[in-house]
This record gives C-alpha cells, structure tokens and sequence, in this order.
C-alpha cells in the first residue's frame, strides 16, 4: 500500500519545503506502528503537479487493518508550526 | 489471561469510521492525447482525479487529523483518493489500459447504491483531459463486503433501481450489446449463485441492462486487472458471464450496473469483494464516457 504526501502554500511566503511522509499501522495494544516512510524531497506547492512523496509498505495478507499517513512539511526558511497532520483509513492490507 | 501477556497485532480501530472497501476503476480503449496538451505535463492522473472530486463534492475529508484545523467541520463524501494513473505495472500487454483509479469507499447509506456511477464520472473526466477516449471495456473492483442487504428499507432493496429514469430520455439506437464478467476470484462463490443472480437482475424494474444469456466464466474471459491478487481474493478464477445489451454504452450505464449487481450480489449472500468487467462486443462510434 502506498501514501502520498504533499504541501500547499497557504500564508507561507517560501516556496519550497522538505516533505516527507509515514505510514503506521494501527496494533491491538493501541499503538501506531511505523512500518514505512517516504525519501524526504524539496517540493515546490503541491498545486497539481506530480510533487509528491510517496510511502510504501508491502502488504502481507489482505486482513482489513487501520492506517494513518502522516505528513510533514519544513517549509524552507520559515519557522513552522508543530502539527502533525495526518489521514485515517480502514484497507484491506496486514503488514504486522 | 492478562490481557497484557497477549502479544499485540494489527488490527482495526474499534469505533472508527465505518469504510465500505476499497473500489477500483480500469479504462481500456484508445486514448487520443489532446494536441494541445504537454505530453510530458506533471498534471497527472491523480491530481485530475482528486480534484475533480473536490470540485463535485465527492471527496470524503473526515479522517484528516492532526492539524491545526482540528476543530473544522469537514467535508464528509464517497470516497477518500488512493492512488491513480495512466500507466500501471501489472497491467496486460496489449490490454489497452488507459487509466485507473482506486478509492476508498465510504459507508454507504442504508438507501443509496455502492458510488460507482459518480466515481466513474470522475475517472471520465480525469481521462477526457488527458485525451479523447474510446473505451473498450471498463473494469471494477466492487466492495461488496460493505453492503448490509438487512440495512436496505423496502423502498430501496436495490436503490440503484430508484435512478432508472435518468436513462429513460435517449436515443433508442444507442442501445450497446456488451459482455459482463462477475468475478469472485478464488471462491467459486458466484459461480454457484449464477442462476440466481441473473434472475435477480431480470426480476428488477428496470431496461438499462437487457440479459440473453450467461455462463460460466474461467480465467481466460476476462482482462487480467492491475491490481495486486491480494486485494480481492484473486487471480479471476471463478466468475459467470452475462451477455446481453446497455441501454448505452457510457461510464454511467457501467456504473448504473455495476451498482445494481453489487446489491443483487450481497442480497444472495456474497460477502466478499467481485471483480467486475463489461466489455463492449461491437465497434461503435467514438466516445465512451
């Protein structure tokens, strides 16, 4: 399974940043687990281009199983906020 | 037992939001690039997809988190965007696969179908800017499994029954003769309900899709799908062919189908994601969407 990660320039005033992004499994003690993260890359706003990263984790059966995708983003020459933000989602893909 | 000697594993969130499945769109065909188009343009497919989705209210933005946004209200929608290309890695040699698409479905409503008709309408619309289609075929991945046939109220046992009349305006010469592939892949669930089905399609009121006949299907009827096995049970090894007419041949009336044969499906008991292909019989005029 794949997740991507990308930015939007909002009130940023720089136009580049450092993106990269993980994906975690979701485990029964209540953790997410990291199982894999995208190479960090310098993208410009993510205005329909294909500037995006791109995290893959193979999967191991098909059992369905809760993922987040986070994505982070240093917006070059700016000082960012602190969030974290990320996508939930039910898919059909047991890495464990 | 303590629970805590029990060794964790993965597994889904209890009171998460309920997803119907993932749901998957192949277009088979030619593609006429746009002239005016950059062949080596960055607006790929994905981009296309998503936000179209947007642009039509489609797209479900109710599982971001994390952000400084935490306390909007956000958008629920169909789906949420996978993944989406022109190009795919597992797919047939001379198949002719020009796009393809891949969401996650959300709930569904107790009265409203599986969002295949929208969701290929967004897939359309993303293909037609790269180019002019001519589909071939259309190809599905249907996430049966998240449709509770006990949830449908008696108005709606098969709710794509209630949109018919949006194909009753139309040029009678339109009508398309196609063959649709039902696929339960490994389980020769569908297979074994053939009957069933196809009298179950043929009880509703309906003329968007006509059968003449059907039978059983192996491997070799239908177009290996780019997609990992693992998604869905497959390879398609075990599935039923329905040879009949569309009341036109567009993403619509495949969608419109497509919809109606997943709740025919899981009211006779299929649980399970179906692998679903109408494939357009004779040559026709260009177009496709």
């Amino acid at each position: 399974m794949s997740g991507h990660g990308w930015w939007k320039k909002g009130n940023c005033t720089g136009d580049r940043a450092n993106v990269y992004n993980c994906l975690y499994e979701w485990y029964t003690d209540n953790s997410w687990r990291q199982k894999a993260c995208s190479p960090h890359k310098e993208l410009r706003p993510y205005t329909g281009s294909g500037d995006r990263t791109v995290a893959h984790a193979t999967c191991n059966s098909s059992a369905s199983t809760s993922w987040r995708n986070h994505v982070d983003v240093d917006v070059i020459g700016e000082s960012d906020t602190s969030e974290w933000p990320s996508n939930q989602a039910d898919v059909p893909c047991w890495v464990g | 037992m303590p629970e805590r000697s029990v060794a964790a594993q993965p597994g889904v969130v209890s009171g998460a939001r309920r997803a119907a499945g993932t749901m998957f769109a192949a277009l088979y065909g030619e593609l006429v690039p746009h002239a005016w188009r950059d062949p080596d343009s960055e607006l790929d497919a994905y981009s296309m997809f998503y936000h179209r989705s947007i642009a039509m209210g489609w797209l479900d933005d109710t599982s971001a988190g994390g952000g400084i946004e935490d306390s909007m209200r956000r958008a629920p929608g169909l789906w949420g965007t996978n993944d989406a290309g022109w190009a795919h890695p597992l797919a047939a040699a001379k198949a002719g696969l020009i796009s393809w698409f891949q969401v996650g479905a959300s709930a569904v409503a107790d009265d409203r179908p599986l969002p295949v008709q929208p969701f290929l309408r967004c897939a359309a619309d993303a293909t037609a800017r790269a180019g002019t289609p001519t589909l071939s075929a259309v190809q599905l991945l249907l996430p049966v499994q998240g449709l509770d046939p006990a949830s449908r109220p008696p108005y709606a046992p098969v709710p794509a029954v209630l949109t018919v009349p949006w194909f009753a305006e139309r040029d009678p010469e339109a009508r398309t003769p196609v063959e649709v592939n039902i696929n339960s892949g490994r389980d020769p669930a569908i297979p074994a309900i053939a009957q069933q089905l196809t009298d179950h399609l043929g009880r509703l009121d309906q003329d968007v899709f006509t059968c003449g006949s059907h039978g059983v299907a192996g491997q070799d009827a239908v177009i290996p799908p780019p997609l990992d096995d693992r998604f869905w049970n497959g390879p398609p090894l075990h599935g039923v062919v329905l040879r009949g007419e569309l009341v036109e041949w567009s993403c619509d009336a495949v969608g419109w189908l497509a919809e109606a044969v997943a709740d025919c499906a899981a009211h006779l008991g299929i649980r399970a994601p179906l692998l679903f292909t109408v494939t357009r019989t004779t040559v026709g005029p260009a177009g496709g969407r």
